[in-house]
């Protein structure tokens, strides 16, 4: 319940926003920057960079949020735009990133279970050591409680390969805790 | 996908394992975030004041080159001097330069279309504030349920 009104109130930002408000956006960068920092941390692995990417995230969605036509989109559109920038910098720096697409039928429904969030420091670690397609999959999904469809768009994709890409990343995941937990 | 929602303190502790995200290169990150975003709202300020004294440097001129005060501003005209050609050609500069700033505002934010946006805009607010209003009553409803439930247990 409190989820919805949060999302009522960060809608309205938005539009307001939009309409000019420095005061919104200031309130709009302060409840999105750690959570985009944490996120382009994930993928660059590299801080100063991060910082930088980060920045260029922050002008770009400054110029074009008046192009945003529902305000009820912004969390994804921001991390759209992120991602965005975060990829070309790999693409400077030569890092190839690639999809492995699986029919669907031949994704086995992985399932979170509670003890999946006991640990955040045991998740933390162990997304250090994926690969970046694990990391950003497992960060928006950890982070921001993104659906299959809105990672998808974000990392502009089809729903078929986030869901695979989805499995093996936490099955990833899972052995890598498990590793940790028993050395 | 059938799983279980990530608990909302779970992102609060993922964000607490990062060390960058509490150092003071994060201060020194959000100052600079800060800097340029004056920045870029003062370049369109900045903007939006070169139009409006273009327009009235342009307003300013006209009427001393319609009286000839200073001479024809045609250059071939014979009472043409030094000063009045200058003002002839500060009064079509300013004009382009107000014409150029109007034309990229209104390739921003074209009538049609800023009115279509706000007529959006106005209807996601109602039903935003429509949202809001049945939230309110849902959490005011909330505890009485739960008191009417215990005291009918008890």
């Amino acid at each position: 319940m409190m989820d919805e009104l949060q999302q009522l109130e960060e809608a309205n930002l938005v539009l307001l926003a939009q309409e000019g408000d420095a005061g919104a956006f200031r309130q709009l960068v302060e409840l999105y920057d750690r959570r985009l920092l944490y996120f382009i941390r994930r993928l660059l692995n590299e801080t100063e960079e991060a910082f930088d990417v980060l920045q260029e995230v922050w002008l770009r969605v400054h110029r074009s949020l008046h192009k945003l036509r529902s305000p009820r989109a912004f969390r994804v559109w921001i991390y759209r735009i992120a991602h965005a920038q975060v990829m070309s910098a790999l693409r400077r720096k030569r890092v190839l990133v690639t999809y492995e697409e699986l029919p669907l039928d031949q994704v086995p429904d992985v399932t979170l279970t509670e003890t999946s969030f006991e640990a955040a420091d045991a998740v933390h670690a162990a997304l250090e050591t994926l690969s970046l397609d694990h990391r950003r999959v497992l960060t928006l999904r950890f982070l921001e409680d993104m659906s299959v469809e809105d990672i998808a768009f974000v990392l502009e994709c089809k729903a078929g390969t986030v869901k695979s890409r989805l499995h093996y990343a936490k099955a990833a995941l899972g052995r890598r805790i498990e590793e940790e937990n028993n050395g | 996908m059938g799983e279980l929602p990530v608990p909302d303190d779970f992102r609060s502790q993922l964000l607490k394992q990062d060390q960058s995200v509490h150092s003071s290169r994060y201060q020194e990150h959000r100052m600079t975030v800060e800097s340029q975003l004056l920045q870029a709202e003062s370049r369109e300020k900045l903007a939006k004041r070169i139009v409006v004294g273009a327009l009235l440097t342009a307003a300013a001129v006209f009427p001393l080159l319609a009286s000839r005060a200073f001479g024809g501003a045609d250059p071939f005209d014979k009472d043409a001097t030094v000063f009045s050609i200058g003002l002839g050609a500060v009064y079509c500069i300013a004009w382009a330069v107000a014409f150029i700033g109007i034309a990229s505002y209104y390739s921003r934010f074209l009538p049609r279309v800023r009115r279509a946006r706000e007529e959006l805009r106005d209807e996601t607010i109602r039903d935003m504030r429509r949202e809001i209003g049945e939230l309110r009553q849902l959490i005011e409803a909330f505890p009485k349920s739960r008191d009417t439930n215990s005291s009918s247990s008890e």
